[in-house]
């Protein structure tokens, strides 16, 4: 175990905590998602690498936080692949913006001296820490998305977690925190997951604080596109599986469209197309009508083509 | 050691053990919703009753339908934590069940998600082994905000509900824990070296700055308030209410631990001017905030943020007084979210998720429902004849004895969000043809009457809390 984080050993060279410190401005400089999950795990393997090399930290801790973060970013890089390219992933302004954000956020700390500085660490990697934390900062306050805000709170946790081993070296507190981690990233890959689904629109709020947001309309994407490996599904004898449209889930009770969105759109020569009434004003009104012909109200013998017209689907009924 | 010790049920195992088989079975049943919830709700309401009823001082008490008595003070070891019934735990655990009860009870009525038994009920479980840890690696209040974190992260699951909306407010609440948890483990540190040299201050009032810091972050003011108000507006109503008020709830008892253990808080920082500012802050913008807010949810959103903030600058009264009018602003505020979100739910319903154009009219054909929610909300901006308008009038009173200006900001704001909400009322009660399907059935309409009438009642006579609040109140001052 020891060798493996001797290794790495550009990161405890003295450029080390460069490295890692440009590792997390590029994190946000770039707002991509594989470069924000790859870069949350080269982070984690260079603090891992200093902490061992400098703080004493055992190495069997330190791989296994490492294991850890590895498992995080590769549950939610199994969510984001499943994900729309567009909506809140494209959020956050241009790359000048963040880059600018960046350099204001590198001046204010040399101008203002910030500091901060935990018991038994070295202040090299003090600093580091500090950087880390205040990237995971703007990181969170420039994001509304789940994937980003979950990559945030992970690059929060990494030197926090290094801090606590080294002041409180208590397995039980360790395995907690491990298992907070993993679990913090189970619960935003299933919220970016859910993001996923809404088709990313999301209503603007004046009084809400978030860093304001064009939300573009995701393309429809087949799932399993991201897999170029996977035989082309159109091309064998296996049924094309298509990506679920919001549209398409059935719903539940308790289920709502997205905000804003409006029902579900009626043929245009529908009666409620015309008329402008509610769908399910037409549809009674339609049944009370038809009634007295048919022996059943639900009986649908004389819609057109011999079909219900879509009228009794069950996501209208709810 | 006689046989009757050997045999008798260990407590803290048999609560959460219960509460989590309960929520399997729920898990199974989940197609039943109403069922579940209905037993879900006799369950956690009966052992409510049970536990506010039980003696601490006797040991052991038999229990309807166990085979064998409960140990109430027998600790339960596992993992290096130490879980203990203690005198300090039971109002917080009988209002925590008893809150889950309401709510399951609302659910009977109103679907809130298949899976909002079950992931409650084991919400639940983990609410009952964070109030009963009298002992751990560290210090409980320490450790107290990674089980906030915990629990946090496990709500997320109950509050989107599988809905498919943009999950921004589940998200959010994820941040404050998160952001607060280094702080008081890295201040651990600094207390266990206070002993060490007690002639050195420097070790005080770092642990007494961090712990204040981490406090103010859990607390969740502006601008970190941004959870609240998108969780009311996306999430099932009663969940919103639920989980909001649980975890309010655990901070509250948090709050009280920290404070209690770590004494030199008070002294060593100005954490009760933080608290004042934090607070006014929050209750301001909350006010602001609900006057132009035109969605139900966030409305009642930005009306409880502007309560919780008026309780933050409660916090910072000292004494028992503080903690007497702590627990008077929260029972009622219970009371007001519960009153509110039972409105709210059956107005989701009818409203197509709140479309504007749906919920014009509204309350022509819904009135009881109505009624409850518009009478909840301004209960939480102490408006008049609500039932928090005594928990707002004394906290204003308390708060204005110090400083007037305060006070007087925190009631403009508080006409802010009566303003939101006469919006609203004119909305639901307004002119509007509704679809001839929309109307409130008996059930429905009986159960916001209800709502109604405890409201007013306690808007009449507040003094029916005041046993539950004295006991509280002993046990909170142990």
């Amino acid at each position: 175990m020891e060798q493996f984080f001797t290794g790495l050993r550009f990161f405890t060279s003295n450029s080390g905590p460069l490295i890692i410190g440009l590792t997390a401005a590029l994190m946000i400089a770039l707002w991509d998602w594989r470069a924000s999950l790859v870069g949350l795990v080269v982070i984690q393997l260079g603090v891992a690498a200093l902490a061992v090399a400098r703080q004493g930290m055992q190495p069997q801790w330190a791989f296994i936080q490492t294991l850890i973060i590895g498992l995080c970013a590769l549950s939610m890089s199994i969510s984001a692949m499943q994900s729309k390219p567009g909506g809140s992933f494209r959020q956050s302004g241009t790359w000048v913006l963040r880059v600018f954000v960046l350099l204001l956020l590198a001046v204010c700390w040399r101008l203002f001296d910030l500091r901060f500085e935990i018991p038994l660490i070295d202040p090299s990697f003090n600093t580091l820490m500090i950087w880390l934390a205040t990237c995971a900062l703007l990181m969170m306050s420039l994001s509304d998305n789940s994937l980003f805000t979950g990559t945030a709170l992970l690059l929060w946790m990494i030197p926090m977690q290094v801090a606590i081993i080294v002041l409180w070296p208590i397995p039980s507190l360790i395995i907690i925190l491990g298992g907070l981690e993993l679990l913090l990233a189970l619960g935003c890959s299933y919220l970016l997951l859910i993001e996923n689904f809404t088709g990313a629109q999301k209503a603007l709020v004046m009084t809400d604080i978030t860093f304001p947001t064009i939300y573009l309309p995701a393309p429809a994407k087949q799932i399993g596109a991201s897999f170029r490996s996977l035989p082309d599904p159109t091309k064998t004898n296996l049924p094309a599986v298509k990506s679920i449209d919001h549209q398409t889930v059935p719903i539940e009770r308790g289920n709502r469209r997205p905000l804003g969105e409006l029902p579900p759109r009626r043929p245009a020569s529908s009666a409620g197309e015309r008329t402008g009434e509610h769908p399910i004003i037409v549809r009674l009104a339609k049944r009370r009508s038809s009634a007295p012909r048919n022996e059943s109200p639900t009986d649908t013998r004389d819609a057109p083509n011999g079909s219900t017209n879509g009228d009794e689907t069950p996501d209208e009924l709810t | 050691m006689n046989a009757t010790t050997v045999s008798a049920l260990n407590l803290p195992a048999l609560m959460i053990g219960s509460l989590l088989i309960f929520s399997m079975i729920t898990y199974l049943l989940r197609g039943l919703e109403w069922i579940t919830a209905a037993l879900a709700a006799a369950f956690t309401g009966s052992m409510a009753i049970w536990l506010w009823q039980v003696d601490i001082s006797t040991s052991l008490r038999e229990v309807p339908f166990l085979p064998a008595p409960v140990d109430l003070t027998a600790p339960l070891e596992r993992f290096g934590f130490t879980l203990q019934l203690q005198p300090g735990a039971v109002p917080i655990l009988t209002l925590g069940l008893a809150l889950a009860a309401a709510s399951f009870l609302l659910a009977v009525r109103s679907s809130q998600g298949h899976t909002f038994v079950p992931f409650a009920l084991a919400l639940l479980a983990a609410y009952v082994f964070f109030v009963l840890i009298t002992s751990g690696p560290l210090a409980p209040a320490l450790l107290g905000p990674l089980f906030l974190i915990a629990l946090t992260i496990m709500g997320i699951f109950v509050l989107q509900a599988g809905r498919l909306i943009h999950p921004a407010g589940p998200l959010r609440t994820l941040i404050p824990p998160i952001l607060a948890f280094p702080f008081f483990l890295i201040a651990a540190w600094y207390v266990a070296q206070i002993p060490l040299n007690p002639q050195d201050t420097g070790p005080t009032q770092t642990a007494a700055q961090l712990l204040s810091f981490g406090l103010l972050l859990l607390l969740a003011p502006v601008p970190l308030h941004s959870s609240m108000p998108a969780t009311a507006q996306a999430a099932p109503p009663v969940v919103t209410a639920l989980l909001t008020l649980l975890y309010q709830l655990a901070l509250l008892f948090l709050i009280y631990r920290v404070f209690s253990t770590f004494p030199f808080i008070a002294t060593e920082t100005p954490i009760a001017d933080l608290l004042t500012f934090a607070g006014l802050a929050t209750a301001i913008w909350g006010g602001i905030a609900a006057a132009g807010a035109s969605h139900p949810g966030r409305l009642w959103g930005y009306a409880a943020l502007h309560e919780w903030g008026l309780l933050m600058m409660v916090l910072a009264v000292p004494g028992i007084r503080g903690w007497l009018m702590v627990l008077l602003l929260f029972s009622l505020r219970v009371v007001s979210m519960l009153t509110a979100a039972t409105g709210l739910a059956a107005l989701e319903q009818n409203s197509e998720q709140f479309n504007p154009v749906h919920l014009r009219g509204l309350g022509n054909r819904m009135p009881w429902n109505s009624a409850a929610y518009l009478l909840g909300g301004l209960g939480l901006a102490g408006f008049p004849l609500s039932a928090g308008f005594t928990g707002h009038w004394a906290a204003l009173q308390i708060i204005a004895t110090a400083d007037w200006r305060p006070a007087v900001a925190v009631l403009l704001a508080s006409a802010g969000a009566i303003f939101g909400y006469i919006r609203m009322a004119r909305l639901l009660f307004g002119p509007g043809a509704q679809p001839p399907r929309v109307h409130e059935n008996p059930l429905s309409a009986f159960i916001a009457l209800l709502a109604i009438l405890i409201s007013a009642s306690l808007a009449l006579a507040p003094q029916l809390l005041d046993a539950p609040i004295s006991r509280a109140l002993i046990a909170f001052s142990n």
